[in-house]
């Protein structure tokens, strides 16, 4: 358990807190009904949110098409949006409502009887691609590969809000509408399970790994 | 300041601060972690550990196409622009209904196709059968010299070219919004997603997810286009094929062309020949650059106009242009960019690519 819980703001944040300052300019003056700060909102976001849908839904076109509506959704209400704090934040939880509701009314259409907040989430870690590029048959490349399916798809996701999209905890817990201490508990528990899976990569194959880290370094 | 002294392996791979350290992506000047790491020599195994966890669990990028991208936002824009909206549970219905739409298409066709010259041959016979007016009646056929415009009646707009005939499903709005054209006609359609209006030529099918957009398909020429001015458009072969996923299928974009030639039995995209410019430029008020790197007026002509622009970026990144190219059209414009910065382009499926040597 982390013994400092307090949110400090990391101080290496200034580049995304810039592009929520300018996120946020454009954001007053879309809603004041600027189309080219709409315009621009868009090149600034949807790449974002795109990967971020993509890894919580396969069907690619699917999330375009919530994607297009969450953004024709918010032009065509913008006299209603009021001022956001925290526009990325914001953006993310919009989209992730947005999906899960159109995956909801979907699943219904198709199978009526089904109908779960069913979602998957796709995080791949360098060191898994590094192995099966560099073709390590290992039997322990097997148990690795096992071992990480082991984490829960919203640890995964934790992880990915973390580590991909660089969001302090309280963000995420709002984004992912869990209380603080479960995100908390999710990354830390998420976290061992990486931590251990480590110790016996070291043991197991540890002249790939030794390789693995010096090789890139070696590209700074 | 954080308590980094009790901080656990844990601890240290979850801070976005030492994570940034870790994966170098700090600027050099912010010597923080290595002063840190040298005076608290205690915490240096930890440290360790956390950073080569940092570097091993990176998540993965998931590759992303940049013109997927643009398409995607320009498709936006142009939405707000006509606002119109649809609404989500229109737009799924629409997704079901399409694929549907093309499955039945296919065999509808199949078995209509039939019977289709036949049923126009004993309509030519037969001058009662196609009067033209939008009451219902199934066939327009435009024998005088101008362009006709009539509204269809789910509202629909077309201008059929001289000597050119459409006729109408019977069906037409039931279920879908179905036309068979033989000659040359304009379309401005309405949107309705529940009812994808396609439109039947003797090759091809043009499925319209509410849009404007031209089909040439005169029997007697070479080839057929279909050529879109705004919304999106989805072309293929309308043989019967008893299998729609073997079915070529292609989908246009404003200012993207389709062409089917006969002879080669073959679909093809291309750009239109004058492309309309659909968006202001970016960046650039009005195309006026003022040394500005060829990179950035790129942009701004593919985010105008809908298309993509191929170069050498590594090669071409000391080109820049001082040129103010307001009203010409595109393909005017880039001869006087290629001209500029001595290089050429051609147009291949659908794309421009340019061919440089750079610039000194």
């Amino acid at each position: 358990m982390p013994k400092s819980k307090s949110i400090v703001q990391s101080p290496v944040k200034t580049s995304a807190i810039l592009q929520d300052a300018a996120g946020q300019t454009l954001w007053q003056s879309f809603r004041a009904g600027n189309s080219d700060a709409f315009a621009q909102l868009l090149h600034l976001y949807y790449p974002m949110l795109l990967n971020y849908g993509v890894r919580l839904s396969p069907d690619r076109e699917f999330v375009k098409d919530c994607l297009h509506d969450l953004f024709l959704e918010f032009w065509n209400k913008k006299e209603k949006l009021s001022d956001i704090e925290n526009l990325k934040s914001y953006l993310l939880l919009s989209f992730r409502r947005k999906l899960f509701r159109e995956t909801r009314r979907l699943k219904w259409f198709r199978e009526a009887n089904e109908v779960t907040e069913d979602y998957t989430m796709e995080v791949q870690f360098t060191i898994e691609s590094y192995l099966i590029n560099n073709e390590v048959q290992h039997e322990y490349l097997k148990k690795l590969k096992l071992n990480l399916e082991k984490l829960s798809k919203r640890q995964r996701e934790v992880i990915y809000l973390r580590f991909y999209q660089e969001m302090e905890y309280d963000e995420i817990s709002a984004i992912m509408e869990i209380n603080y201490h479960s995100v908390v508990n999710l990354i830390y528990e998420a976290l061992k399970l990486l931590r251990k899976n480590w110790f016996l990569l070291l043991f197991l194959v540890s002249p790939y790994v030794l390789d693995f880290t010096t090789s890139f370094k070696q590209l700074f | 300041m954080k308590k980094y002294e009790n901080y656990e392996v844990e601890d240290f791979i979850q801070d976005l601060y030492f994570r940034q350290w870790a994966l170098d992506a700090l600027p050099p000047q912010d010597t923080f972690w290595k002063t840190w790491q040298d005076t608290h020599p205690e915490q240096h195994e930890k440290i360790e550990e956390a950073r080569a966890l940092v570097i091993a669990y990176q998540l993965e990028a998931i590759p992303e196409d940049s013109s997927e991208i643009q398409l995607a936002i320009e498709a936006i824009l142009l939405d707000t622009k006509k606002g119109t909206f649809p609404g989500f549970f229109q737009h799924t219905w629409f997704k079901v209904a399409a694929s549907v739409a093309v499955l039945m298409g296919v065999f509808y066709f199949g078995s209509r196709s039939m019977n289709w010259y036949p049923l126009e041959k004993a309509a030519a016979t037969n001058p009662s059968a196609r009067v033209s007016d939008a009451s219902g009646l199934p066939e327009k056929f435009n024998q005088s010299s101008v362009v006709q415009e009539f509204t269809l009646s789910d509202g629909s707009k077309v201008l059929l070219d001289p000597n050119s005939r459409l006729r109408i499903s019977e069906e037409f709005g039931q279920t879908r919004r179905e036309v068979f054209l033989d000659g040359d006609a304009s379309f401005d359609i309405v949107k309705n997603p529940q009812k994808p209006f396609l439109v039947y030529t003797e090759k091809l099918v043009t499925k319209v997810l509410g849009t404007s957009f031209r089909v040439t398909a005169k029997a007697e020429n070479q080839s057929v286009y279909v050529s879109v001015t705004s919304g999106k458009v989805t072309v293929y072969k309308s043989r019967a094929n008893p299998n729609p996923a073997l079915s070529e299928e292609i989908i246009l974009t404003p200012n993207q062309q389709a062409v089917y030639v006969k002879s080669d039995d073959k679909l093809i995209k291309t750009i239109v020949e004058n492309p309309r410019q659909l968006h202001k430029p970016l960046t650039s008020a009005n195309f006026a650059y003022n040394e500005t790197p060829i990179s950035q007026v790129f942009a701004d002509l593919e985010m105008s106009y809908g298309v993509r622009i191929y170069y050498d970026e590594v090669l071409m990144k000391e080109c820049n242009l001082t040129a103010t190219l307001a009203n010409e059209p595109l393909f005017i414009k880039l001869a006087l960019i290629c001209e500029t910065i001595q290089a050429s382009y051609e147009l291949i499926d659908g794309q421009i690519v340019v061919n440089g040597r750079g610039c000194p």
